[in-house]
């Protein structure tokens, strides 16, 4: 069952809504905010706690199309209910919608489509229950043949039909079961002719299968004519026989004109996909075949019922691209000329319905330069699944070309994601805490090497000579050498006190006991300097979330360097899978902002940027441009986003 | 077709009548190319023109836009509707600014009888956005507007501070301190007994902008963002120091209290 369902504009005005139950929190908003403004629409679902999201967007009636449900459930099930309420809704308001949209009453026809839809489901779920023998092919030609044998009578004629036929050497013995099974009239019949034959097809069966043992089921063990086929391919020598079996047919070439008929026809590349695809299905046969001659009946008996559920649908799949291709290939020698004439026109006046394919095209340059800046490969690819599901069905502006549609909708989304949604100002939340009596604290954390140590000591700087703080740096670092004795120096320069501990002390405790000193002794800052660690050392990412756990502290700044490039995703997300999985205490505390450090030295390669803030959620609180203190700046999303995309 | 064709011979013929006027010999085919070079510059000169009128026209003094600003969920959406229509409907947060061309006054002249002489039509109203996300559309905006209206939800005290922050913002604006457009602080549910009065509103802003001023005068090395200083120094902010006129007033689009907005409206519009 799903929880509610609600149909809303991209303006904001709900058109209509649904609840079975009463929800938890404000899920639909949450939606809004966390995902569709956050250029995470390439997926379709998001887990919102205890909720399941599930939405569809029309980008050309501006609508959004929510579903929210509890649990696991059949996906396949929500969609279907997703695409007819979508026709049916749009059909409902007749295709327009505008400004003076309100609610409408839905919910007879949302009724009625979700009961189709959950009948429908039942009716799958009942097909993928296992069927009953007789229901199945195989079970079909056994009674057939059943009949068969009763008109012939004896059983040893019996014995010459599956010899002939070779394909039915445990259908009989099913038949048993599923006679047994279904209350057919016949049954007592059926019982006789088993009596009957019955020793003489064990006989028969144990013969096959000893001929199957020894030959790799070289003749006729396979159970349908499709796996037959399959099997014959598989021998390393049956290709050969079909080839030598084939005469070669000459080809007559004319003065004539090649059609795409005759092209299609010579069309090799095509036939020799069409084999390949036999091909690597016949590994899998063979080796379900193989196995079939050791284990029992039953078991057998469900492959192939899995054999014949995939059959239909693998034929219907095929059936589909070749309408498909058919149709595509008649458009392109009618239509195709106007159609690109039409296109290349409409790519100038604008006014063009973008497609899939529209966007692709562009989208791929767009992609492959914001990977040539250093953004990372998945990020890169979320991006632009995201802005291709914001755009199809839109139609491009005036005098725009696709190109220029899509550059624009990518800037904006880069420029969405970097724009921070919630204050970066530390000073301010410094003085905040200062006026309400409170010591506030920073965490930094990071892999080896970024410049922990060196952007605390910048941090500190700001804070001390610009907010006019009162400043102390606890030095939690216990483990590199020297690592104490570098802040010791920071601290000497910057004329600020430090706190010690010495080496091998466990972090947490002495981050705590420097937290406790701070507020004693009229401190404003502590900024907790940690040792660098990397993000796959399991017992160092432990004692990272205890010491956040422990102290709590009020800002958990990641320190990544500029030139990081696909391990930024790696990083960060162990860094914040750390401190939600490791820590104790059921506040958890995630990563609350991003300190990008080495920004001088990437040029315009300024990638991690948009990297690390995608997949935190969090903004870049500063940016580290130098080795001065002063070095230290706030993030230009502007400039970045020239950079990435100018 | 046959008119285009017959001002094609014309011209043409004006071509060619020119020609030997100055003494060149020109044949019809070199006059019917010059013709069609002259159509082909023209169409050129359109389009380009088209492009720039698309790109928007810069316009040094105030626009005729009313913009509706404020934070998430504070009933931006929800007076823009009744603005326009006069209802209320269910909303959740918008994804995309809401335009339209309002009769906000003819249609309460009625009712609100404080209006104060003939209502103007035809305002164009933008409900923008107040995910933070979206921030950076909203200066264009801003760069329009002949008067803001911020819409604050009163019931939410958190929220206050992400007010004051981008009330500073635009403070600081320079867009804000050219153009000068007034600004009317709309305290929306005010019909929630949560609701906090204006008055308390206004002193909370006042002392987030206080502490705001401090932080970001310490600007770090380097910034290229000039931000004009706000306030006078040495005293602590008061709304009044603002660059554009402030006021304050209590709004309950739910209960149709909107009286004040329309008569902020009725004083800018007139």
């Amino acid at each position: 069952m799903i929880d509610a369902i609600t149909i809303f504009t991209n303006g904001g005005v709900v058109l209509w809504s649904y609840c079975f139950i009463k929800l938890k929190g404000d899920p639909i908003n949450q939606l809004i905010k966390t995902v569709l403004l956050e250029e995470r629409t390439g997926e379709s679902v998001v887990r919102l706690d205890p909720y399941n999201v599930k939405w569809k967007l029309v980008n050309e009636l501006e609508l959004v199309f929510v579903v929210v449900y509890q649990g696991i459930q059949n996906l396949l099930y929500i969609d279907a209910l997703l695409d007819s309420v979508k026709t049916a809704f749009i059909e409902h308001i007749g295709g327009k919608v505008n400004l003076s949209c309100r609610k409408v009453a839905f919910e007879a026809k949302f009724m009625k489509i979700l009961q189709d839809c959950e009948t429908k489901a039942k009716e799958i779920k009942r097909t993928t229950v296992m069927r009953s023998f007789c229901e199945t092919k195989k079970g079909k030609a056994a009674t057939k043949k059943d009949s068969k044998k009763k008109a012939g009578g004896g059983g040893a004629k019996g014995e010459e039909e599956e010899e002939e036929e070779g394909d039915d050497d445990d259908g009989t013995t099913h038949n048993g079961n599923g006679g047994k099974g279904d209350d057919h009239g016949d049954d007592k019949q059926q019982q006789g002719t088993d009596g009957m034959s019955k020793e003489a097809i064990m006989a028969e069966n144990r013969k096959k299968m000893m001929a199957r043992i020894k030959g790799g089921g070289k003749k006729g063990s396979a159970d349908t004519g499709k796996q037959d086929k399959g099997q014959e391919g598989g021998e390393g020598d049956s290709p050969q026989e079909g080839k030598k079996g084939k005469k070669k047919a000459p080809r007559f070439w004319s003065e004539q004109k090649v059609t795409s008929q005759n092209m299609r026809a010579l069309d090799y590349s095509l036939k020799g996909k069409d084999e390949e695809g036999v091909d690597t299905g016949k590994p899998v046969a063979v080796g379900a075949v193989d196995r079939s001659a050791y284990i029992d009946d039953d078991a057998e008996m469900e492959m192939d019922e899995a054999d014949d559920n995939d059959d239909p649908l693998a034929s219907d799949e095929e059936e589909e691209e070749e309408g498909d291709s058919g149709t595509k290939a008649a458009s392109g020698a009618i239509g195709g000329l106007f159609k690109r004439l039409t296109d290349s026109v409409q790519n100038i006046t604008g006014n063009k319905v973008l497609t899939d394919e529209d966007i692709n095209t562009v989208l791929v340059d767009f992609k492959t330069n914001l990977m040539a800046k250093n953004v990372a490969t998945d990020i890169a690819e979320k991006l632009a699944q995201s802005v291709k599901t914001s755009l199809i069905g839109q139609r491009t502006e005036r005098f725009t070309t696709v190109r220029a549609t899509v550059k624009k909708a990518l800037t904006e989304a880069v420029q969405r994601i970097l724009t921070p949604k919630k204050s970066v100002d530390v000073l301010r939340a410094a003085l905040e805490a200062k006026a309400q009596g409170r010591v506030y604290s920073i965490v930094f954390l990071g892999v080896n090497g970024v410049g922990k140590s060196t952007n605390l000591a910048k941090v500190c700087y700001y804070l001390k000579h610009k907010g006019g703080l009162k400043v102390m740096i606890a030095a939690c670092d216990t483990f590199r050498a020297g690592a104490v004795e570098q802040l010791r120096t920071h601290a000497r320069c910057l004329e600020v006190d430090l706190f010690e501990r010495g080496y091998g002390k466990d972090a947490a405790f002495i981050a705590k006991e420097a937290i406790q000193t701070a507020g004693n002794e009229g401190y404003d800052v502590v900024l907790i300097d940690t040792a660098g660690r990397m993000q796959d050392n399991e017992p160092l990412m432990r004692a990272l979330a205890k010491l956040v756990a422990v102290n709590n502290p009020n800002l958990i700044l990641f320190v990544g360097e500029a030139l990081v490039g696909n391990d930024a995703v790696d990083q960060l997300q162990k860094f914040n899978q750390c401190l939600v999985d490791m820590s104790h205490t059921s506040k958890v505390r995630t990563i609350d902002g991003i300190l990008l450090t080495k920004f001088d030295t990437v040029d315009d390669k300024v990638g991690a940027a948009l990297s690390m803030v995608y997949i935190t959620g969090q903004p870049v609180i500063f940016v580290g441009t130098g080795q001065k203190y002063t070095h230290l700046r706030k993030l230009n999303v502007n400039t970045v986003v020239k950079a990435l995309l100018g | 077709m046959d008119v285009l064709s017959d001002t094609f011979t014309t011209l043409a013929a004006a071509v060619e009548a020119a020609g030997s006027q100055v003494g060149v010999p020109i044949t019809a085919e070199i006059s019917l190319a010059v013709v069609l070079l002259a159509v082909l510059c023209t169409l050129l000169v359109i389009v380009s023109l088209a492009r720039s009128l698309r790109k928007g026209t810069r316009r040094l003094s105030r626009g005729d836009l009313l913009l509706i600003a404020g934070q998430c969920d504070a009933g931006k959406t929800a007076l823009f509707h009744y603005l326009r229509s006069g209802d209320f409907p269910e909303t959740v947060s918008s994804l995309k600014p809401n335009t339209d061309i309002i009769n906000v006054l003819h249609k309460d002249e009625g009712d609100a009888s404080s209006s104060g002489g003939g209502g103007v039509g035809g305002i164009e109203v933008c409900d923008y956005p107040g995910h933070q996300r979206l921030s950076h559309g909203f200066f264009g905006h801003l760069k329009r507007a002949r008067c803001v209206v911020y819409v604050i939800d009163a019931t939410d005290k958190a929220a206050l501070k992400n007010v004051a922050e981008h009330l500073y913002e635009i403070f600081t604006h320079p867009a804000t301190n050219k153009l000068r457009p007034p600004l009317l602080l709309a305290c929306n549910k005010s019909d929630v007994p949560t609701a906090r009065k204006p008055d308390m509103v206004k002193d909370d802003i006042e002392r987030e902008i206080e502490r705001l001023r401090q932080s970001r005068s310490a600007t770090l090395e380097g910034q290229d963002e000039a931000d004009n200083y706000l306030g006078v120094d040495g005293e602590t902010f008061k709304l009044d120091m603002a660059p554009c006129r402030v006021d304050m007033c209590r709004m309950s689009v739910k209960k149709a209290e909107v009286q004040d907005v329309i008569k902020f409206l009725a004083d800018n519009y007139r």
